[in-house]
């Protein structure tokens, strides 16, 4: 069965739109997949989906274009899928195509390579019992960590989820409702008009518009994700490039809106520093001072916070029950944090010096 | 998305201290019910301790090298310059820190203050300097 959408689009399999009941009542909730190209990872997100235990009551998966059997795969879960005439250009995009046939008064969206734990939606959903809150995130884990990349990034999330994250969302103000798993008010969010694409962080971009339109976002540690992360450079370098510039973008959209919203523009206000001053330092002056003054020690600025790091990394990884995988990736995460620092020093460099503004949306996981 | 240098550079100083603070805050009345923050303090106060036994480690076990790191020059040996330059590191990102969240805190309040003055009566105050010309009038 084949339906047109209002956007102009076919629309298939309607019949199976609804989500098999599994156990606990059903939030009304929509689940938003935006997919392209991800018939090797969709199942196991929809599988996960359906497996919750208060599983979403439509859940509406958006082949962007896909060449591969993407939709063919989501359909055979019985979910809804839809398919825009061509590709929409980015996951903010492909997204909104399906905004407008959301009914239920809580949205989500999940990227088609994340998979959930089964209580994430039921934790999550306990945030909108405060009528402030517009949009709730969860902690995201990588799904595999074996390559050096994933390895890092596996230590960074440990590292910011346990402790950066928490402080923030004491504070009231997490500074990114994560765009590979978060829920919102339906009517909230399309009062700011869906998920923006005018920068290349769409998750930044709309947690900051909240805020700015007087709303709540809470971090949820105990809803747990877990995404497929960069396993090669080449698809890192493709996720820190629009990392890197959406940041930018959304600092140079949004810093005087922000101004008045205390933590939020002290948070902004490090990171950017952190983000310029101190990725250039951390880059250049250590290296050049240990040439300059032939004291090889000095180099060992890059490792001297270890001890720092590792505590918040180890009380993430113990109630996991992960200290072995968590101490064999933590080298790793000084390789990914360099590597990091030069994409934000480019990416400043970029927007804020040449004036180019980088805004072709890139798949890197 | 990790920004800049996590772990590290002023957000690590300011992450510090924003948990050391959030017990004080609940106490005070001003935390949030669903966070009491001592959580994070735990953690804060965890990462000064393994911060202070790191350097207490490096001194005993790479004396030379603590002198030659702190003076930069290979045969220094003045304790007095080591104190005072490990001193001024230490306390280099809390200064930074502190100096950033001044201008923030002065740079706000200078926006706040034109933003009130320019404002007209279908001008939301709070899309003002968006950025975005057509976001700034509102419906």
């Amino acid at each position: 069965m084949t339906i047109q959408t209002p956007a102009g689009a076919s629309r298939s399999d309607m019949a199976g739109a609804r989500a098999p009941a599994t156990t606990a009542s059903r939030p009304a909730l929509t689940v938003i997949v935006p997919a392209y190209n991800e018939a090797a990872s969709i199942a196991d997100t929809i599988a996960s989906l359906l497996a919750q235990t208060t599983p979403p009551e439509t859940i509406i998966v958006v082949d962007d274009g896909s060449t591969d059997a993407t939709g063919e795969i989501a359909r055979s879960f019985g979910v809804t899928v839809v398919r825009p005439a061509r590709n929409t250009g980015s996951k903010a995009g492909a997204q909104n195509f399906a905004l407008p046939l959301v009914t239920t008064p809580f949205v989500m969206a999940i990227d088609a390579d994340t998979t959930l734990d089964h209580d994430a939606i039921e934790l999550l959903s306990r945030s909108f019992d405060d009528a402030s809150i517009a949009a709730a995130c969860g902690f995201v884990i990588p799904r595999y960590v074996k390559s050096v990349w994933e390895r890092g990034r596996y230590i960074e999330y440990l590292f910011a989820f346990t402790f950066y994250k928490r402080v923030q969302d004491h504070y009231g103000r997490p500074l990114i409702s994560s765009g590979c798993f978060s829920m919102y008010r339906t009517a909230i969010l399309r009062a700011e008009g869906g998920w923006p694409t005018r920068t290349l962080a769409e998750d930044m971009d709309l947690t900051w518009s909240f805020y700015r339109s007087g709303h709540g976002v809470r971090f949820v540690p105990e809803a747990v994700s877990n995404p497929i992360e960069p396993h090669t450079y080449a698809f890192l370098a493709k996720q820190l490039r629009r990392w890197s510039h959406g940041f930018v973008q959304n600092v140079s959209l949004h810093w005087r809106g922000i101004s008045g919203i205390p933590y939020l523009r002290s948070a902004v206000a490090v990171a950017t520093w952190d983000a310029v001053i101190a990725s250039t330092l951390y880059l250049i002056i250590l290296p050049i001072a240990a040439v300059v003054f032939g004291n090889p020690w000095l180099l060992l600025g890059y490792l001297i916070d270890a001890p720092a790091l590792l505590v918040p990394v180890l009380a993430g990884a113990v109630p996991r029950r992960e200290v072995g995988r968590a101490l064999a990736s933590f080298p790793a995460f000084f390789i990914i944090r360099s590597v990091n620092a030069v994409f934000f020093v480019e990416a400043v460099w970029s927007e804020w010096i040449l004036r180019k503004s980088f805004l072709t949306y890139e798949k890197g996981h | 998305m990790s920004i800049g240098l996590p772990g590290t550079g002023v957000g690590a100083a300011f992450y510090l201290l924003s948990a050391l603070w959030a017990p004080v805050r609940t106490l005070l009345g001003r935390g949030d019910r669903r966070s009491r923050g001592f959580g994070i303090a735990l953690v804060a106060v965890g990462i000064i301790a393994a911060l202070s036994l790191a350097t207490i480690a490096l001194s005993l076990a790479l004396p030379e090298a603590r002198v030659q790191v702190i003076t930069l020059e290979p045969d220094a040996a003045s304790g007095g310059l080591s104190t005072t330059l490990l001193l001024v590191a230490l306390l280099s990102p809390f200064g930074t820190l502190a100096l950033i969240m001044l201008v923030v805190r002065v740079g706000a309040a200078i926006l706040t203050r034109r933003a009130r003055s320019i404002a007209a009566p279908f001008v939301d105050d709070a899309l003002v300097g968006l950025g975005d010309e057509s976001l700034e009038v509102a419906s």
